[in-house]
C-alpha cells in the first residue's frame, strides 16, 4: 500500500471513532438484538415441546399397540413386563425422533 | 440415570454457548462502527445504513456462528455487501416507478443526498478543537469522494483499503474474480487521486 492509500486508510479508520452518540447507541442495540435472537434459538437438547412431542408419540403408540380388555391374558404381570420391554426397546427411536423434530424446529 | 446424563450434557452445552456468545459479541463490537460507516458511504442514508448493519449482524449470528472465528469477518462483510446491493436494487425499482417523486423524497423525508454534517460531530474522546476540525474536514472530503465512486469500485476500495482484506478475500466477499477486484480497486484509486489530489491530507 502506498502513502496515498495508507493515508486514506488512516482517515477512514479514524472516522469510525467519531460517530455521534445516538448512532453509537443504535449500533449497540443492534448488536444486542442480534445476540438475543441467537440465544432464543438455542433450545436445550430436550426442550419441553420436543420432549412433549416424543412423549405424545410414545403414548399414542402404546395406546395403539396395547391389547384390548378382552384379549388380556390371565398373566397380567407377564404381559405388562413384555410391553414395558417393547416400549424401552423403542425408546432410542423416540429420542431420535425428538432430536430430528428439534433440529427441524 | 438418563435424566442425569442429559442434565450434565446441558451444562456442557451452556458453557460452550456462553463462550461462543462472548466471542460473537467481541467480534460484533470490532466491526459495528466500520460496517456502519461503509454502509453509510454506500447508501447515503443513516437509517438504511443502520438497518443493513442490524440485518447483517443478525444473519451472521443466526447462520454462521458455528463457523470458525476466522471466517466470521469475510462472511460478515459478504452479508453486508449483499444487503447493501439488495437495498440499491430495491431503491432502483422504487425510483423507476416513482421517478418524479424522488426529488421531493430527497427534500422532505430526510434522505441524505449529501453527507450529513452531524455525522462528523466529534465523539467524547476527541482531540484538540483544531485537530478535530482538521480531521473532520479530511473525513468529509474523503467520504464525499468515496460516495461519488461507482458501486463496485467503492466496494473494492472499502474492502481492500479500509478493511485491509487481501485481493483473494475481497474477491470472495464481492463474489467476483481477483482480476475484477484489481481492476475495480485500481480505478477507484485513480478516481480518488484525481478528485482529492496527491496530498489532500496535508
Amino acid at each position: 500500500m502506498n502513502d496515498f492509500e495508507k493515508q486514506m486508510q488512516k482517515v477512514l479508520r479514524s472516522s469510525e471513532r467519531e460517530l455521534d452518540t445516538e448512532t453509537t447507541q443504535r449500533l449497540v442495540q443492534s448488536r444486542i438484538n442480534a445476540l438475543n435472537a441467537a440465544s432464543k434459538r438455542r433450545m436445550p437438547r430436550f426442550f419441553v415441546p420436543a420432549t412433549g412431542m416424543a412423549l405424545a408419540s410414545v403414548l399414542a403408540l402404546v395406546l395403539v399397540l396395547s391389547p384390548s380388555v378382552q384379549d388380556y391374558p390371565s398373566n397380567q404381570e407377564e404381559i405388562l413386563l413384555s410391553e414395558g420391554l417393547d416400549l424401552y426397546e423403542d425408546m432410542d427411536f423416540y429420542y431420535w425422533l425428538a432430536d430430528e423434530e428439534n433440529l427441524q424446529g | 440415570m438418563l435424566l442425569n446424563y442429559y442434565g450434565d450434557m446441558t451444562k456442557i452445552d451452556e458453557r460452550s454457548v456462553t463462550l461462543e456468545q462472548q466471542s460473537l459479541e467481541s467480534f460484533l463490537v470490532s466491526v459495528e462502527r466500520r460496517a456502519y460507516r461503509m454502509a453509510y458511504a454506500s447508501l447515503g442514508h443513516r437509517e438504511d445504513a443502520l438497518d443493513v448493519v442490524q440485518e447483517s449482524m443478525t444473519q451472521l449470528v443466526a447462520r454462521y456462528s458455528n463457523k470458525g472465528v476466522d471466517e466470521w469477518r469475510p462472511l460478515f462483510y459478504r452479508i453486508l455487501q449483499s444487503r447493501i446491493n439488495d437495498l440499491h436494487r430495491r431503491h432502483k425499482i422504487q425510483n423507476k416507478f416513482k421517478g418524479w417523486l424522488t426529488r421531493f423524497r430527497d427534500k422532505d423525508s430526510g434522505v441524505d443526498s449529501e453527507l450529513d454534517p452531524i455525522e462528523n460531530v466529534p465523539g467524547p474522546d476527541s482531540v484538540s478543537p483544531h485537530q478535530q476540525h482538521e480531521r473532520s474536514k479530511q473525513i468529509g472530503v474523503l467520504q464525499s469522494a468515496l460516495v461519488a465512486l461507482p458501486e463496485r469500485q467503492k466496494q473494492a476500495f472499502m474492502l481492500r483499503c479500509w478493511e485491509g482484506f487481501s485481493t483473494a478475500e475481497t474477491a470472495s466477499v464481492m463474489k467476483c474474480s481477483e482480476g475484477s477486484v484489481k481492476t475495480h480497486y485500481s480505478r477507484a484509486i485513480h478516481s480518488l487521486r484525481a478528485t482529492l489530489g496527491e496530498h489532500w491530507y496535508e
